[in-house]
Order: C-alpha cells, then sequence, then structure tokens
C-alpha cells in the first residue's frame, strides 16, 4: 500500500545521502555541514513510524557508509538505535503532524541530541576501529546539531504535506483496483 | 500472545544491533572495497554533476558578495602582479645557473611530474578528510598516489580506486602519516592529521630550530611523497609530552574544502 510513497520517500533519501558530500560542502564552508540524511530519515519515522521502514533504514545506512566510506555497518547501527527511540517518543504523542499535540520544542531536542549522538558515536567508534586514537573533542558538534535543527525546520512541513499526498495518491490506487 | 510478538521484535532488534556492531569492529574493508568501487562508479555522475552546479552557484553569490571589494583586491593584485615579475625574472636567471651548475656536477635534473588532472566531486562532510575525484583506475590511477592541488601543494594520497572513480585520504586524515622538514632549517620530523583540524609535525629533535612561519615541505625519508612538495606553514612550537621531542602545529598550505581540481602524480 505504501510502496509508491516509500519508494519516492527512498529515493530523496539517497539523493539526500549524495547532497551531503557533494553540495553542502559548497555552500557551508567554513561552517560545519549538518546531517541532512539524518534529518530527513527523523521526518519520514514521524511520518511513517520506523517498522515499516525497517529494511529501508538498513538499506540507506549501508548507502551512506558506501559513500561516507565509513566502516560496514556503522550507519545501520546508528539509524537503528536513533530510529527506535525517535518512533517511541512518537509513539508518545510528544511530536504528531496533529498541532495540537505538536511539541516544536521536544522535537527539535530531539533532533539536536539525535545528530549530536550520531556525530560523536560515528567519530569515536570510526577512532576505535580504525586505531588512529580518540579526538579531541570538539565544539563543531554543536553547531552540526543547531544546523540540523534548523534544517528540519526547513523541511518539517513541507515533508510532511508531501508524505500525506503520497499517502492519499496511494489510497486512490488502492480504491481503484 | 501480543507480549510474545513484542519480544520477538525487541530480540530481533538487539540481534541487528549486535550482528552490526561486530561488523563495525571487524571492519571487512577488502570485502567491501569491491561494492564501495561498483557504487561509486554508479553514483559518480550523479555526484559530479550535483558538485559542479552547487560549487558554480556557490562561486556565483561569493562573487556577487565580494564586488564591493574588487577594487582595492585589483590594486592589490597589480602591485603583487609586479612584485611577481621581477621575482620570476631573477629566478629565472637563478634557473639557468641551476641547470649550470648541475650539469657541471653531472646531477640529474630535478623531476617532472606525470601528472593527472582531476575534478572534485565530494568531501567527507564531517571531518573534511578525504575527497572523491572523477577519475580512477582508467587513467591509470593507482592506490598509493600522491595528490597536489595545481601549484605544486601537497593534500593527499589515493586510498581507493574504481574504474571511473577515487578516493584521497586527506593529509588531514587522522591515518595519514608523512616525512617532513622545515624548508628553512632543514628541521626533520612527521606530519600527522589531526581528525581533519589541521597538521601536527612530530618527532623533530630538540636540537633542531623551528620557528613560527617556517614553510614545512614533504621529505623523501620513508619513500611515499616526493621531495619538496609545500605542505603548510608552521604556526606554533612547543614541546612533545615526554620532552624528547618537539611539537609543531602546522597550517594547511591549501583549504581542502575548497580545491576543485586536484592533480595526481601518475609518475
Amino acid at each position: 500500500m505504501k510502496n509508491y510513497k516509500n519508494a519516492i520517500f527512498f529515493t530523496l533519501f539517497i539523493i539526500s545521502v549524495i547532497f551531503e558530500v557533494s553540495v553542502l560542502p559548497a555552500f557551508m564552508n567554513p561552517l560545519p555541514i549538518p546531517n541532512l540524511p539524518l534529518v530527513f530519515m527523523i521526518i519520514w519515522i514521524i511520518a511513517g513510524g520506523y517498522e515499516a521502514l525497517f529494511a529501508k533504514i538498513i538499506i540507506g545506512g549501508f548507502f551512506m557508509d558506501i559513500i561516507y566510506a565509513q566502516p560496514l555497518g556503522l550507519n545501520p547501527l546508528l539509524l537503528i538505535v536513533i530510529s527506535v527511540v525517535i518512533d517511541k517518543i512518537a509513539k508518545r504523542n510528544i511530536f504528531i503532524a496533529d498541532k495540537t499535540k505538536f511539541s516544536f520544542g521536544a522535537t527539535l531536542a530531539t533532533v539536536f541530541f539525535a545528530v549530536i549522538f550520531a556525530e560523536l558515536s560515528a567519530r569515536y567508534l570510526v577512532a576505535f576501529v580504525e586505531k588512529t586514537g580518540f579526538p579531541d573533542f570538539s565544539a563543531n558538534v554543536f553547531y552540526i546539531g543547531l544546523y540540523s535543527s534548523m534544517l528540519f525546520l526547513l523541511l518539517y512541513f513541507p515533508l510532511i504535506k508531501l508524505e500525506k499526498k503520497l499517502s492519499h495518491y496511494d489510497r486512490r490506487i488502492i480504491l481503484t483496483r | 500472545m501480543s507480549s510474545v510478538k513484542i519480544t520477538k521484535k525487541k530480540i530481533k532488534l538487539i540481534a541487528l544491533v549486535i550482528l552490526f556492531f561486530v561488523l563495525v569492529l571487524i571492519n571487512p574493508k577488502k570485502i567491501f572495497t569491491p561494492v564501495r568501487s561498483l557504487f561509486s562508479t554508479i553514483v559518480m555522475p550523479v555526484q559530479k554533476t550535483f558538485y559542479v552546479f552547487s560549487r558554480g552557484t556557490a562561486d556565483f553569490f561569493s562573487f556577487l558578495g565580494s564586488i564591493g571589494d574588487l577594487k582595492s583586491e585589483n590594486e592589490k593584485l597589480y602591485e603583487e602582479n609586479l612584485a611577481l615579475q621581477s621575482e620570476f625574472a631573477r629566478l629565472t636567471n637563478i634557473k639557468s645557473e641551476n641547470e649550470e651548475l648541475r650539469r657541471q656536477l653531472e646531477l640529474l635534473p630535478r623531476e617532472k611530474f606525470v601528472l593527472e588532472n582531476c575534478l572534485v566531486t565530494g568531501y567527507e562532510p564531517s571531518r573534511n578528510s578525504w575527497i572523491t575525484l572523477d577519475k580512477g583506475t582508467s587513467r591509470g590511477i593507482k592506490t598509493g598516489m600522491p595528490a597536489i592541488s595545481g601549484s605544486g601543494i601537497l593534500i593527499g594520497r589515493i586510498e581507493e580506486t574504481s574504474l571511473n572513480s577515487s578516493r584521497v585520504t586527506l593529509i588531514n586524515n587522522p591515518n595519514s602519516s608523512l616525512s617532513a622538514q622545515t624548508q628553512e632549517t632543514k628541521a626533520k620530523g612527521v606530519i600527522k592529521g589531526n581528525f581533519g583540524l589541521g597538521l601536527v609535525m612530530e618527532m623533530i629533535s630538540q636540537s633542531d630550530l623551528v620557528k613560527v612561519g617556517d614553510r614545512v615541505v614533504t621529505s623523501r625519508i620513508g619513500g611515499g611523497y616526493p621531495d619538496g612538495l609545500l605542505v603548510g606553514k608552521v604556526a606554533e612550537v612547543k614541546e612533545s609530552d615526554d620532552k624528547l621531542f618537539q611539537t609543531a602545529a602546522i597550517i594547511p598550505a591549501v583549504d581542502f574544502t575548497k580545491l576543485k581540481m586536484v592533480s595526481i602524480i601518475k609518475e
């Protein structure tokens, strides 16, 4: 039923990974680059629930490993952990597209901390695996979290709108059949 | 019944998390590299298009923002040009003198590189410690070849290649290590990447003189890189933690995030 919607969202996710590597550095330099794929994934999970997207999260994570040249399994691991947490919070109605229940502060805080968790975990795990010694803690992690939250603000409503339209379109296809 | 279902889901989830964690720890690079090469070849045209478009747009806006400064910059460049012209005349003279002396001493001519120019198509987003290029093994690029920016500034080494793309590990990558020396005082040391934050020159003997502002170039000792490629300038000098050596913070000669074209030294 959700194949059409998820196919489009998955394509957008893949594009967001390529954007992260090939487009954002040109505009953001010398500022830290926000974690666009993670922001996109969080919005997608809020919209669709992580269980329906489980396989796509893993495939998307592997794609990130390939494009970012990081150890195999790193991004699927981080995305699964983050998506479970996001899903749990979403189910408690902290952030649902319904505006009466929508708590923007909680949503932004979740995005902010999820991005920082992903950045730090990736840096320290890669350093541990590649035996390069742990990096000094850098304040730019907070800026990555901040810019990612701003990006979330920018993308949330258009993507939720798109998700609703695509869901409606999917339902119409089912009814036509 | 439902609690059994939830438990199964949880077990599946925990098993996957453990599996991926173990996979990360094992880090099977050799198995992964061909897969990555295949994907890179497929994704490269898209990446290249995105990169060229975004760099062009960013440059355009940057140009619009800098219009006000163009007059003063033009005057400054004119003065620099005059100074460079006189420097060029002087160096041309020295070059011919050097060639004559080398011939007299029966030394080999200074090396000239066979270069392959490549377009940068992507950066690592968080640490800026690698870049991807639009050429690969089909153009004779191999793992281990040094990469320089146009004017002979060392930027890194080829880490991975596929048919039509390659990945350069930059010298600010924590895995990077190279022998170097200061141009002025010939103080030798080992330059290591500092997690994308810059470069550190270690193992400089206490008896060697290193000053802030000294230029650092590659040294042939240890192999891997040709002699005399510019790496950066000394920004700070201090004693190492064990007090046996000196350590210098190096500012790279080039901003890695602004690279558009790089050259690979093939021979």
